[in-house]
C-alpha cells in the first residue's frame, strides 16, 4: 500500500498500531490501517473482535480509552481533536445503534450539523428554506417521505427506519470519510438496497468508506475496494472483494486458525 | 367515619406546635421598634423589624386610605397566628422575620456604582450573553443614569393610548389614590389575607405592585409589561399585582426580571390575583432569573409567592407561562380557580434549578363550572445540585361536569447530584369529569450527547439543542421575544451543568 | 407526637390486659418485643387527615374505641365449605384463622415440600422457634408504622413460611383470616412472615373475610393485618392479597418487603370492599437486579372506603418496578392512591414506572390519587400515569350498537377494565378465581346479601 512520503498516495486516514480499551478490558491490539481517498474499505470480523471499538477510536467515543498508538486524519493527530472536531472535519458515522433524542426534530440536528461545518469551512450558514430543500432531495434518493425530517431524531422509529435515517444524515452532511457501523443489520433486502443506493450516490473520488459488516451480502451492493478481517483486535488478513465471498464460505474459524499460525 | 376532605398543600395550615418564634426574642425586637419610629413619619427607610407600627408606618407612607390600613392590619394579626408550611421539599435555615426590613426608600445615586467599570465583569459578561442593549445593562446593574429606562417610562409613553380605551395600567400605590373603588372591591378577592403564611405577610406589609384594569369588551392592544419594574425599586421584594379584565376583554402582561441581580439572601413575598369575568382572557407570562446564589449556594433570593386566577365569568380563560431560572428557593404554584361554565386554566412552567437551587412548584387547578377545562404542562431540569419538586394539585369538585384536565410533568436530570420529585394531588368528585396525568424523569444521555457531537455539535450546543427541545411546548406559549430569552437564559444558566 | 396524630388512649387499657394475661404463654424475646413496639405505637399516636401519609383516611375514632381482641369463637361453623375460599385451587396447604387463631379443623397443612417450615398458633411462641427473631419484625418499620407497632404489640398467633433454598412450591399457600360475630366491636391483629431463600419459589394468598358467607358476615371489627416478606438472592414470589371483609369493618394493611438480589416480588391485590380499608405496601428494593410488580383493583360501592398507599424504595442500582392500581367506584364510595416510588441517590438505572386509574360509575364516588416520584438519581426512567374518568361512552356505544344490552356492556367494559390486574396473579387457575370473585362483587347480586352489586350495573350516570 501507500505511504506518507508519497505525495499521489497520500492517505487520508492513517491507523497505526492502535491499542485501545473498553470497560478495562484489551479489545484492539495493535491494529494498523490505511485509507486513501476515494478508497471502499469492508472490515469484517466475528462478534468482539473489535470492529465496532475501531468506530468509537475513530469518532472519539469516550467509552473506548486509546492505550498506545496514533491516528493521523488528513495529516493531522486525530486524537487530539474532540468529537465534534472530527465530524466537522468530515468524519462521519453511521451508529450501530442510533441514540433516541425526544424533542429535537431531524431537520434541526441536521441544519444544525450542517451549519456547523460550514462554518468551520468558511462558508454561509444555509438558512432553513434552502436546507430544506437540500435535506429533501436526500430524502428522496432514499425513498422517505419528507416528513420524516420533522419527527424527533430516531425518536420511536423502526429499526430500519433508524438505518434510513443514519444514511439520510450521511448525505445531507456529506462526509470525506463515513465510516458505517454495522448498517445493514436488521435490514431486509429492500432496505439493503436503499441503503446501498444512497451510500454509491456519494461515492466519488475524494470520499473514503469504512463500512464494518458482519454478512458479505451488503458488498454484492456496495462494492469495496479493500476486505479486512479483524480478530482478536488486529487484522488478520487483506484483500478485494473476493476475500469476503472466501469468507462467507468458510467461516471465521478458517481465519482465527490462520490467525494463530 | 367520615372521609376527611383533603386540602391542597398552599390550604393546608402548618402544625401549630412549630411556631418558630421564640417570644423572647420577640419581645425584645418589638421594645426596640416601639420607640424606634412612630413619631419620625418622614423617614425613608425601616429599621428591620414587623409589628402592628411597621403595618401603620407603610400605610402611612403610602398615604393609604383607612380600610386599606385596616386590611392590612387584619391580615398581620392573622399572621401571627400563622406558622411557616413545612410541607415543601426545600431546606433553607429558618428565616428570622424581625431581622428583615420591611420599608425602605430606593438606593440613592450616590450609593450606586457610578459606571459599568465598578459592576461585576461577571455580572456584564451575562447580559453580554443575554444580547440586553448597553444602555439597558447599565440601568439593570444599577448603574446611577440619568434615563432608566424601567417601566414607569413604558407606561407614561403608552399611558395615553392605553387612557383612550379606558385601560388602567398604573402602578399599585397609584391605583389606591386613583381608583380606590376598583382596588377595594377586587383586593383580596382572590387571594384572601388568611390564604397561606407568605400571602398574610405580603397582605400586611406589601410595598408596591401593578395594578391593571381591562374595561368590558376591550382587546389590549400590546402587551402590558414590568420589564424592569423589580430593578427600579430595589425594595420590592412584597409587590403586589391585581388584574382585572372586564366581560370580553382581553389582556396579555409580561413580568419579567431577565437579568440576574446580586444581592444578599433575600425575601421575595410576592401576591398575584387575577380575576376574568365573562369570555375574558387573561395571559400572564413571568420569566423569572431573580439571583439564584453562587455556585456555592451563597446567597440568593428566597421566593415565596402566591399567584392565583379567578375564572369568575364563563368562558373566561386564564393562562399562565412561566420560566423560572432564579431564586435559591422557588415555593410557587400559580393557579386557577375555575369558578364559570365552560373556563379554561393553563399552566405552562419550565423551571431550572442548577447548583444548589431548591424549587417546590406546581400549579392548583380548581374545577368548579360545568365543562371547565385545564391544562398543566410542566417541565423542570435539574443540574448540579439543585432540587426540584413539581407539586400540583387539580381538584374536580361535585358541579364540575364534564370537566376535563390534562397534566404532564417532565423532569429532565443532569448529573447525579441533583434530584427531581413529582408530586400531584388529584381529587375528582364528578363521574362525568375525566383526567389524565403524565410524568416521566429522565437524563440527558451521554450517548445523546456523543451522537449530536459526532453530527458536528458542540456539547454546549448539544445540551442546549436537548434542553430546547424538552422546554418547547412551554416557549410557544411565550410571546416571540420572551420566548427567545428565555432560551438564552436556560442556556447561561446551564452552563458548566454537562461535562 | 405532632398536631396530625392522636393519643391512642383506648389501646393502653387494652394492652397492659393483654400483657398480663399472655405473661406466662410467651417466651422473654416476644414480651420484650411486645412493650418496645406498644411504646413505639404510643410516641407515634394515631395518625389524623392532617398526616401527610394519611390524608385519605382518618382513624382517628379508633383512638377512643375500646377494641378488646377478638374473643375465641365458641363453635366452629361447619358452614365453610372448602371452595368457599380456596379460589378453585384445593389441593394446596390452606391455613384458616378464626377471629384471630389458628384453627387446626378447618386447615389443612399438607401438600407441602421437604424442608418447609410452617409455623403457626401458639407454635409461633415456643422458644424452639427463637431464630424467628431474625427476621420477624426486621421488615414492617414499626417506628413510622404505628398500626404495625400496634399488630405487633398484641402479636400472639400468626404464621410463618419458610421456603429453603432451592426449593418450589408448586400448589400455592392459602390463608384466610375470618371472625365470628361478637355483637361488640373487637380487634384482630394478624401476623405474617413469608422468608422466601435463595432461588426458592413460592404463590401466597392472603384473604380476609368472605362475603355472601351468612353465619360469618357482620360484627364490627378492626382488623390490624401485617405480613413480612424476606426474599433471598433470585427468590420468586408471588403474593395474592384479597380483602373483603365487608362494610362493618375497619382493615388496615401493611405488606413490607425486602428484597435482595434478582428476586421477583409480584402482588395482586383486590380490595373488595369495607367501611375503611387501608391498605399499604412498603418494599425496598436492596438487592441489585431486583424487580417488584404491584397490581391492585378496587371495586367499591355505598361508602365504602379504600386507601391504596405503596412506597417503593429503589436502594441500589439496576432495579425495576412496576404499580398498577385501578378502581371502579359506585354509590358513595372513597378510592384513593398514595404511590410512592423513592430512588436513592447511587440507585442509577432504576426503571420504575406507577399507574392509578379510576372509574368513577357515580355521581357520589370520589377519586383521589397521589403517584409521587422522588428522585435522587440521575441515570433513571421513571413515569407516573394517572386517568380518573367515566367508562368510555363510544365503546359502550360501539357494543350497543352490536346489539348488545346497555348493562351487559358496561359490565363488558368493566371487566376489561379489571382483568389487567387480575392476569397478574400469573397462574390460570387463580386469575379465574380472582375473576370469579369480582364477577360476583359485580354480577351476582343474588350472592349479596346487601343487594349493592345492582349499583355497578348501574344506569348511566347522566
Amino acid at each position: 500500500m501507500s505511504n506518507d512520503s508519497d505525495p499521489l498516495h497520500n492517505p487520508l486516514l492513517s491507523i497505526r498500531e492502535v491499542h485501545a480499551s473498553a470497560g478495562g478490558k484489551a479489545i484492539l491490539k495493535g491494529l494498523s490501517l490505511e485509507v486513501g481517498p476515494g478508497e471502499v474499505h469492508a472490515i469484517m470480523g466475528p462478534n468482539g473482535s473489535g470492529k465496532s471499538t475501531l468506530a468509537r477510536v475513530l469518532t472519539g467515543n469516550e467509552n473506548a480509552e486509546v492505550t498506545s498508538g496514533e491516528v493521523l486524519y488528513k495529516g493531522q493527530d486525530l486524537f487530539g481533536l474532540a468529537p465534534e472536531e472530527r465530524a466537522r472535519e468530515g468524519l462521519f458515522l453511521a451508529f450501530q445503534y442510533p441514540v433516541e433524542i425526544p424533542g429535537i426534530a431531524n431537520s434541526t440536528l441536521l441544519r444544525e450539523g450542517l451549519n456547523a461545518m460550514r462554518e468551520h469551512r468558511g462558508e454561509p450558514e444555509l438558512d432553513a428554506i434552502d436546507f430544506l430543500e437540500i435535506a429533501k432531495a436526500k430524502a428522496d434518493v432514499l425513498e422517505m417521505e419528507p416528513t420524516m425530517l420533522s419527527r424527533a431524531v430516531n425518536h420511536g422509529f423502526s429499526g430500519g427506519e433508524k438505518k434510513r435515517n443514519e444514511v439520510l444524515q450521511m448525505l445531507v452532511l456529506e462526509p470525506t470519510l463515513a465510516i458505517l457501523d454495522e448498517t445493514d443489520s436488521g435490514l431486509d433486502i429492500d432496505a439493503l438496497q436503499v441503503v446501498a443506493k444512497g451510500v454509491n450516490a456519494l461515492r466519488d473520488k475524494g470520499r473514503s468508506f469504512i463500512v464494518i459488516t458482519h454478512y458479505q451480502r451488503l458488498l454484492d451492493y456496495i462494492v469495496p475496494d479493500f476486505v479486512h478481517v479483524l480478530a482478536n483486535g488486529r487484522i488478520v488478513r487483506s484483500g478485494d472483494k473476493d476475500l469476503a465471498l472466501e469468507l462467507e464460505a468458510k467461516g471465521y474459524a478458517w481465519l482465527e486458525e490462520g490467525a494463530s499460525a | 367515619m367520615n372521609t376527611p376532605n383533603p386540602m391542597t398543600p398552599a390550604e393546608r395550615p402548618a402544625p401549630i406546635d412549630k411556631i418558630a418564634l421564640n417570644p423572647e426574642i420577640d419581645d425584645l425586637n418589638q421594645q426596640d421598634y416601639k420607640w424606634g419610629f412612630v413619631t419620625d413619619i418622614e423617614q425613608d427607610s425601616l429599621p428591620p423589624g414587623l409589628n402592628e407600627d411597621t403595618v401603620r408606618f407603610i400605610s402611612a407612607k403610602k398615604k393609604e386610605p383607612e380600610w386599606l390600613l385596616e386590611w392590612r392590619l387584619k391580615a398581620f394579626r392573622h399572621w401571627l397566628t400563622m406558622t411557616e408550611p413545612t410541607w415543601a421539599l426545600v431546606d433553607y435555615p429558618a428565616i428570622d422575620y424581625q431581622a428583615v426590613s420591611y420599608f425602605a426608600a430606593p438606593k440613592s445615586d450616590a450609593d450606586k456604582p457610578q459606571s459599568l467599570d465598578e459592576v461585576d465583569p461577571e455580572l456584564l459578561a451575562t447580559y453580554e450573553k443575554l444580547g440586553i442593549p448597553l444602555a439597558e445593562r447599565a440601568a439593570l446593574a444599577g448603574v446611577a443614569v440619568d434615563a432608566v429606562f424601567d417601566s414607569v417610562s413604558v407606561a407614561t409613553t403608552f399611558k395615553s393610548k392605553l387612557g383612550e380605551l379606558g385601560i388602567v395600567f398604573c402602578s399599585f400605590s397609584e391605583a389606591v389614590q386613583e381608583h380606590p373603588e376598583l382596588v377595594r372591591k377586587y383586593l383580596g378577592s382572590v387571594v384572601p389575607q388568611k390564604d397561606n403564611f407568605f400571602a398574610a405577610l405580603n397582605s400586611a406589609v406589601f410595598s408596591d405592585g401593578s395594578f391593571v384594569y381591562i374595561p368590558k369588551g376591550v382587546r389590549c392592544p400590546m402587551e402590558l409589561s414590568t420589564y424592569f419594574r423589580i430593578n427600579a425599586a430595589n425594595t420590592g421584594q412584597f409587590e403586589r399585582t391585581l388584574i382585572v379584565a372586564e366581560e370580553g376583554s382581553h389582556v396579555s402582561y409580561l413580568e419579567g426580571c431577565t437579568a440576574p441581580m446580586r444581592d444578599e439572601n433575600q425575601l421575595h413575598a410576592a401576591v398575584v390575583e387575577l380575576v376574568a369575568l365573562d369570555d375574558a382572557t387573561i395571559k400572564y407570562s413571568t420569566v423569572q432569573n431573580w439571583y439564584p446564589g453562587d455556585k456555592n449556594g451563597v446567597g440568593g433570593i428566597y421566593n415565596f409567592v402566591t399567584k392565583r386566577g379567578a375564572c369568575r365569568g364563563a368562558r373566561s380563560k386564564i393562562s399562565w407561562t412561566q420560566v423560572e431560572t432564579g431564586s435559591a428557593i422557588t415555593w410557587k404554584y400559580p393557579s386557577c380557580v375555575l369558578q364559570g361554565d365552560d373556563s379554561v386554566g393553563e399552566f405552562y412552567s419550565v423551571a431550572l434549578t442548577n447548583n444548589w437551587q431548591q424549587a417546590d412548584t406546581g400549579t392548583k387547578m380548581i374545577h368548579i363550572g360545568k365543562n371547565t377545562r385545564s391544562t398543566i404542562i410542566s417541565k423542570g431540569i435539574s443540574a448540579g445540585h439543585g432540587q426540584q419538586t413539581y407539586r400540583g394539585s387539580v381538584r374536580m369538585l361535585k358541579g364540575a361536569d364534564g370537566a376535563r384536565n390534562y397534566s404532564q410533568c417532565d423532569s429532565l436530570l443532569m448529573g447525579d447530584q441533583c434530584g427531581a420529585h413529582t408530586f400531584p394531588y388529584i381529587d375528582v368528585k364528578n363521574p362525568t369529569a375525566h383526567l389524565e396525568h403524565e410524568a416521566s424523569t429522565s437524563r440527558i444521555g451521554e450517548d445523546q450527547i456523543f451522537y449530536l457531537n459526532q453530527r458536528g455539535l458542540s456539547t454546549e450546543d448539544a445540551v442546549n439543542l436537548i434542553v430546547n427541545g424538552f422546554c418547547k411546548e412551554v416557549f410557544r406559549e411565550l410571546p416571540m421575544e420572551f420566548a427567545v430569552e428565555a432560551q438564552k437564559l436556560l442556556s447561561v444558566s446551564l452552563e458548566g451543568a454537562v461535562g | 407526637m405532632s398536631t396530625a396524630t392522636v393519643q391512642a388512649t383506648a389501646f393502653e387499657a387494652e394492652f397492659d390486659r393483654f400483657a398480663k394475661l399472655t405473661a406466662d404463654t410467651a417466651p422473654a424475646w416476644l414480651r420484650t418485643m411486645r412493650h418496645e413496639a406498644f411504646e413505639q405505637f404510643r410516641a407515634q399516636g394515631i395518625p389524623g387527615p392532617k398526616h401527610e401519609e394519611w390524608l385519605y383516611t382518618n382513624l382517628t375514632p379508633l383512638a377512643r374505641t375500646a377494641l378488646p381482641l377478638a374473643p375465641r369463637p365458641g363453635e366452629v361453623p361447619t358452614s365453610l365449605a372448602a371452595h368457599r375460599f380456596t379460589l378453585g385451587v384445593e389441593t394446596g396447604p390452606r391455613l384458616v384463622f378464626l377471629n384471630g387463631r389458628f384453627e387446626p379443623t378447618l386447615s389443612s397443612t399438607s401438600g407441602l415440600p421437604d424442608g418447609v417450615v410452617l409455623i403457626h398458633g401458639a407454635a409461633l411462641r415456643d422458644e424452639e422457634h427463637a431464630e424467628l427473631r431474625k427476621e420477624l419484625g426486621t421488615v414492617a418499620d414499626t417506628s413510622v408504622h404505628p398500626f404495625a407497632a400496634l399488630n405487633t404489640a398484641f402479636l400472639n398467633d400468626g404464621f410463618v413460611l419458610r421456603v429453603p433454598a432451592g426449593v418450589v412450591v408448586d400448589e400455592p399457600v392459602q390463608t384466610l383470616f375470618l371472625h365470628t360475630p361478637t355483637g361488640q366491636p373487637v380487634a384482630v391483629h394478624p401476623r405474617i412472615l413469608v422468608v422466601a431463600e435463595e432461588n426458592s419459589q413460592v404463590t401466597f394468598v392472603e384473604r380476609y373475610g368472605i362475603n355472601c358467607i351468612g353465619a360469618l358476615a357482620g360484627g364490627t371489627c378492626f382488623t390490624n393485618a401485617v405480613t413480612e416478606y424476606v426474599l433471598g438472592q433470585s427468590a420468586r414470589v408471588k403474593a395474592v392479597r384479597i380483602q373483603h371483609e365487608g362494610t362493618s369493618t375497619y382493615h388496615v394493611g401493611l405488606t413490607a418487603v425486602r428484597q435482595a438480589r434478582d428476586s421477583h416480588f409480584d402482588a395482586v391485590t383486590l380490595s373488595l370492599g369495607g367501611a375503611i380499608d387501608r391498605n399499604e405496601f412498603s418494599i425496598d428494593i436492596d438487592g441489585e437486579g431486583a424487580e417488584c410488580n404491584l397490581a391492585g383493583l378496587y371495586v367499591l360501592n355505598r361508602n365504602e372506603h379504600v386507601d391504596n398507599h405503596t412506597v417503593v424504595r429503589h436502594n441500589v442500582p439496576h432495579g425495576r418496578s412496576s404499580q398498577l392500581f385501578k378502581g371502579v367506584l359506585a354509590g358513595k364510595s372513597h378510592g384513593a392512591f398514595t404511590g410512592r416510588v423513592i430512588v436513592a441517590k447511587h440507585a442509577q438505572k432504576t426503571i420504575a414506572e406507577q399507574a392509578n386509574h379510576t372509574l368513577l360509575l357515580s355521581d357520589g364516588a370520589v377519586a383521589e390519587t397521589r403517584p409521587q416520584l422522588e428522585i435522587y438519581a440521575d441515570d433513571v426512567q421513571c413515569t407516573h400515569g394517572a386517568t380518573i374518568g367515566r367508562l368510555d361512552e363510544e365503546a359502550l356505544y360501539y357494543l350497543r350498537a352490536r346489539a348488545i344490552d346497555p348493562g351487559t356492556a358496561r359490565n363488558m367494559l368493566v371487566h376489561a377494565f379489571a382483568s389487567e390486574v387480575t392476569e397478574a396473579a400469573g397462574s390460570p387457575q387463580l386469575v379465574e378465581g380472582l375473576e370469579r370473585l369480582i364477577a360476583s362483587r359485580l354480577e351476582r347480586p343474588s350472592e349479596d346479601p346487601d343487594g349493592t352489586t345492582s349499583a355497578f350495573r348501574g344506569e348511566s350516570p347522566a
